[in-house]
């Protein structure tokens, strides 16, 4: 891995897949007759059973690749902050940034044989805000005022103040349209059988197996897919393998031929075998460790500054990711829009630095049992970590790095409850974060904000607390104009590594696993994969 | 009784209490002893047993390595001269975390057993002694325990302590009350019908006296049983419960964590789970044999053998 | 009984030193926070919603009142009756439990025969070696043991233990194996006492043929035992087989409640709790029943 600027989503595939995948993906050379035959069933060994398929409502990562499919959205968003037509023809945004306008394609149908037009939309949001559906999704309205039809195929988004991250929030599976008929004949129910306008729709639920069938009707995929008209796939069954080293064996065993959070140190070796392996790096927060300035020793910039120099990044990935991600080094991830790159050079692996940083604050190991040690306390930090996918190999890695700079480093792994009462409470040094995310305002505000130290979700766990980065998240979220956002996001990557703020470890990377014979497979911004392109040979 | 998976103790079927006769103890137990080590596979599982005592307390002296110490270049080696059990994802030596991983899993086998014995032979001997509604009363709570899902009621104490080691022990023992508190109750309702116990009784001895005196040594024998067999179940539940992640925190080298980080190599590197998988195995393996080398030895129906 | 269950289970959940809105907004496969902004206003909301910020003794007689009518409540994160998510998960856990107790029985009875038949033989020491093996193997390693050769290296059986007849295979044995080491060794032990009592040495006398006399006497007499532990199995078995059922990817029940203790899911793990009491005490009167006609005297009782 280079250290180039990489593309907003980076495929990484085998050389002759390539080949395949951009013969295919040469429109005009795709016949009908070609297009017939191409179909078959993909059978996804899941990582998690999906507890809810509305978007509206619900989000988990792996919820949301079902939902990908089964939703459409307004928009498409091809790069960061670009938008090109989905299910909006065009669309205005008022001067002052409180009215978004769009006007909808005419020919769109639900599942269920429901007219896609504005009364949907209406239905969807206000359905969103009433508090007896208890969305968790509602933030991506920002301050949202009403939604008004205009007429039927043109509404109007209201809001009562500039909320610049609206369209990426639209270009998501979060803000897609459901069905108002089905809202109503579903009621709780909704969430197990949902109701999309996207390219496959919910056939039915076998034990923990969730059934996907092609949308026949299917005419209205966005600019820049492969072709037109309905999905490729016949059927498409997700099937939950709780079981990490479980999940890579169905592919060898032919009971899966496409799966996603793989064992990592397989991944090379499955792709030698002729599987494909596809990596998709995504905007958003990068995998860091935010570290509290309020509790000693890490309220001393220097030690701070010691455990960035300190920790080998790329070390890190190598044994816990097998490589499969890049070093981060700040807390935006490269494909996020307004990344400034100027954070790569501020913190590279320098042990000595390091040493020298500890030893400039005060801390020296003077009775030689390899822990600093400064006016006789130890120089000890209380890392925590809640137990999730690579979590705990990571922490329990840092801590031994931590360890051999002169830390006496402790460490907690929970459960997320137990973590989540350790950040209410203060008492760590060293916490974790990560999310994938289109717009970087909500993740920023979220983990910089002085107004999120406390209440919410305590996302803020560097505990910073300072008018002016406040002031800095409130621009970035009101202005219109993307340059100045840029500069803004730039100004904030720069304030929180000058401050030392985070730990950054690597961008987030998702990899997915198919079998040799599943072609035509791509993602989203998000990371999602795209399985209307998908066929099996 | 898929002890593994749900903290359950191990079955009190086919431990019996000993006969109605007051035996002169020191011979009883010389005999039992001698005839315990004419069991082959008693005795095999006594020494393997003493081997992993002994090689768990000494296991600084057996390793030149450090349980705890990364070094990222030497990652996923397979067994070698240099590394008898290869080397795990950081580069830690497997033979070395294995040693030091006995000293965790015997410990937790042995305090568990410990909590849920003292606690369960105390409720047992009460309610089996004074009957009536403290009996009613015990059996009653007893009756709920067992019919709670001990995995459950493990994750349930570690969520609401934290997880750690002490606190695994904890899940475990409090798992294992409601086994001894039955098998004492059996236990005591059969010998307070011996006539010693009657006699003793009719002479106005205090319960306490004639509960430690005469009842506790006659039916020691399937307690000891008992309580060998329940150490390896609880060293099986205690492995299940960490690869569940409800045990002991890293970097220690507590077999079910080892063999739960091992388990997604599996393909890549066999040595990091499969030899924490031996060495339970073996632990759990021997003190069986041992436990049931004890009950045939303490049986004395079977003294004929 | 199930009142008392329901008070422990009820208390335990709420002594937890956790919010369940808490763990409510967590996204499960990257343990993040949803994209959206979580304000207190929306956890608020969800509290009242989810009936949480009723006082405690309210809470639990709402829940001991519907679950008398049948109705166990809503899950919080799933927002779907639990009474319904047990019932659809149920058929794959009895599945998996009938099969891994038919797998101690067979295995059990087999050994504990053999063994029984031909007390100190080389027969006998075998059997009860691998009787002991059985007791002594954590079964979620024996299960990872067996999906790496027979589905990675040999490929001759699934990875997966749910879909055909013969992915129940592995998960059969990785369960059942533990609970046939105590039934061998209490069908041994019934079968030598019961072959050396006298109505068995009167039965030969009369010159009854031996594999007769075994299957006729013995066996319904050693079965008393038997059917004791397979009972009880059967209630432990049913609530505890969570980590074969997470390693062989099958639905079950019982990986529902444990994500439902994780996620402090409180209706679903207590609506689970009392179906498994119920289980319980079911079985115990099963075994009670299989005693009266297996043992005509106890009738008398």
């Amino acid at each position: 891995m280079t250290s180039r600027r990489y593309a907003p989503v980076l495929l990484r595939l085998v050389a002759v897949v390539m080949t395949l995948a951009l013969l295919a993906g040469s429109g005009a050379m795709v016949s009908r007759a070609q297009d017939e035959e191409r179909g078959g069933t993909l059978t996804w060994a899941f990582i998690l059973k999906p507890r809810s398929l509305d978007p509206n409502v619900w989000t988990g990562r792996s919820d949301n690749d079902v939902m990908r499919q089964i939703f459409d959205s307004l928009v498409y968003s091809p790069a960061p902050g670009e938008y090109v037509p989905w299910l909006a023809e065009s669309w205005e945004i008022s001067e002052d940034g409180t009215v978004y306008t769009f006007t909808l394609r005419e020919d769109v149908t639900f599942h269920d044989g429901t007219p896609l037009n504005a009364e949907a939309f209406k239905a969807t949001y206000d359905r969103m805000l009433d508090p007896e559906t208890r969305s968790l999704q509602v933030g991506n309205l920002g301050p949202y005022e009403s939604t008004e039809v205009i007429d039927e195929y043109t509404f109007a988004i209201n809001l009562t103040e500039p909320f610049a991250p609206l369209m990426a929030n639209l270009s998501s599976t979060q803000l897609a349209p459901g069905s108002p008929a089905a809202f109503e004949e579903f009621g709780e129910q909704y969430a197990q059988s949902p109701v999309g306008t996207g390219p496959f729709m919910f056939d039915r639920w076998e034990g923990n197996d969730l059934y996907l069938v092609k949308n026949p009707d299917y005419n209205w995929a966005p600019e820049g897919m492969d072709h037109q008209g309905p999905a490729y796939l016949d059927e498409i069954v997700i099937r939950e393998v709780a079981e990490p080293a479980t999940r890579m064996v169905t592919l060898q065993t032919g009971e899966a031929n496409v799966t996603h959070y793989p064992v990592f140190e397989e991944v090379a070796s499955y792709e030698e075998q002729g599987f494909q392996v596809y990596r998709a790096d995504t905007p958003g927060f990068a995998k860091s460790m935010p570290i509290n300035i309020e509790l000693a020793p890490t309220d001393d910039l220097l030690v701070r500054q010691a455990i960035l120099h300190g920790i080998n990044r790329q070390q890190v990935i190598d044994l816990i990711q097998a490589g499969y991600a890049n070093v981060a080094n700040g807390p935006l991830t490269r494909p996020s829009f307004g990344y400034d790159p100027a954070v790569e050079e501020m913190y590279p692996y320098d042990p000595e630095r390091a040493a020298a940083l500890l030893e400039e604050a005060g801390w020296v190991d003077g009775n030689g049992d390899g822990i600093r040690e400064k006016d006789g306390q130890n120089l000890s930090v209380q890392m925590i970590m809640f137990d999730s996918g690579p979590n705990k190999a990571m922490a329990e890695l840092i801590q031994a790095m931590l360890t051999e700079l002169g830390f006496e480093a402790s460490l907690d792994v929970t459960a997320y409850d137990a973590f989540a009462s350790r950040v209410t409470e203060g008492t760590y040094n060293l916490a974790e974060m990560n999310w994938t995310a289109l717009d970087p305002h909500l993740v920023l505000f979220n983990m910089f904000h002085s107004g999120e130290v406390t209440g919410g979700g305590q996302f803020n766990r560097t505990r910073i607390q300072d008018p002016e980065l406040d002031e800095l998240i409130a621009r970035g979220r009101m202005a219109t104009d993307p340059a100045e956002r840029e500069e803004v996001y730039a100004e904030i990557q720069q304030y929180v590594m000058d401050n030392a703020l985070i730990l950054p470890i690597w961008d987030n990377a998702w990899i997915t696993l198919t079998a040799p014979n599943v072609q035509g497979l791509r993602f989203d911004l998000e990371g999602r994969p795209l399985l209307y392109n998908v066929w099996v040979e | 009784m898929a002890a593994v998976e749900q903290g359950a103790a191990p079955s009190i079927a086919g431990v019996t209490p000993g006969a109605g006769r007051r035996v002169d103890e020191r011979s009883l137990a010389w005999m039992a002893f001698r005839r315990f080590l004419t069991i082959r596979s008693a005795a095999t599982g006594a020494a393997v047993l003493l081997l992993l005592v002994l090689a768990a307390v000494f296991a600084p002296y057996l390793t030149p390595f450090e349980y705890d110490k990364i070094a990222p270049t030497a990652a996923y080696e397979a067994p070698s001269r240099e590394h008898l059990m290869g080397t795990d994802k950081f580069g830690r030596d497997v033979f070395t975390r294995v040693l030091f991983g006995g000293r965790i899993s015997l410990t937790v086998g042995l305090i568990a057993t410990a909590i849920g014995g003292v606690v369960g032979v105390l409720l047992g001997m009460t309610a089996g002694y004074f009957g009536g509604l403290v009996d009613e009363a015990t059996m009653r709570v007893l009756d709920m325990m067992l019919a709670f899902p001990g995995i459950l009621l493990a994750m349930g104490i570690v969520a609401m302590l934290g997880p750690s080691l002490r606190n695994l022990m904890i899940a475990v023992g409090i798992g294992y009350i409601a086994g001894f508190a039955r098998l004492m109750r059996g236990n005591v309702l059969a010998a307070r019908r011996f006539d010693y116990v009657l006699a003793a009784e009719a002479l106005g001895g205090r319960s306490w006296t004639i509960l430690r005196r005469h009842i506790l040594p006659n039916i020691a024998a399937p307690l000891i049983v008992y309580a060998t067999l329940s150490v390896a179940a609880a060293i099986l539940t205690a492995a299940g419960l960490s690869f569940l992640g409800l045990g002991a925190q890293p970097p220690s080298p507590e077999w079910g964590i080892m063999l739960s980080d091992g388990r997604e190599t599996l393909n890549r590197a066999w040595w990091v789970s499969l030899f924490p998988g031996l060495a339970i195995l073996l632990t759990t393996l021997s003190i069986n044999f041992v436990g049931d080398g004890l009950r045939v030895a303490l049986d004395p129906r079977v003294r004929g053998r | 009984m199930l009142l008392g269950v329901s008070l422990a289970v009820f208390s335990m959940l709420h002594l937890l030193p956790v919010d369940p809105v808490e763990m409510l907004i967590m996204d499960s496969t990257t343990g993040t926070a949803p994209t959206s902004g979580v304000t207190d206003e929306m956890m608020d909301n969800l509290r009242r919603e989810l009936g949480l910020d009723r006082p405690l003794p309210v809470q639990f007689a709402s829940f001991v009142g519907n679950a008398l009518r049948g109705d166990l409540g809503m899950s919080f994160r799933n927002n779907r009756p639990v009474s319904e998510m047990l019932a659809e998960q149920l058929p794959y856990t009895i599945r998996l439990t009938l099969a891994g107790l038919g797998t101690s029985v067979v295995l059990g009875l087999t050994l504990g025969i053999l063994a029984g038949l031909r007390p100190n033989s080389w027969i006998d020491s075998a059997s009860m070696l691998l009787a002991t093996f059985g007791v002594s193997m954590p079964s979620f390693w024996l299960g990872l043991m067996l999906i790496y050769l027979f589905a990675l290296r040999l490929q001759a059986l699934p990875a997966l233990g749910v879909g055909s007849p013969q992915a129940l295979l592995m998960p059969a044995i990785a369960l059942g194996f533990h609970g046939s080491a105590i039934i061998a060794r209490l069908t041994r032990s019934s079968i030598l006492e019961i072959m050396g009592s006298e109505y068995i040495t009167t039965a030969r006398a009369k010159g009854v043929a031996e594999s007769f006399v075994v299957l006729r006497h013995a066996l319904r007499n050693a079965l008393i035992p038997v059917v004791t532990v397979v009972g009880l199995e059967f209630g432990s078995l049913m609530s505890g087989a969570v980590i074969t059922e997470t390693v062989f990817a099958r639905p079950g029940i019982r990986r529902l409640a444990v994500r439902g203790i994780l996620e402090k899911d409180f209706p679903l793990v207590q609506g689970f709790v009392l179906f498994i009491a119920v289980i319980y005490v079911l079985s115990n009167l099963i075994v009670d029943l299989c005693y009266a006609w297996l043992d005509p005297r106890i009738r008398f009782e």
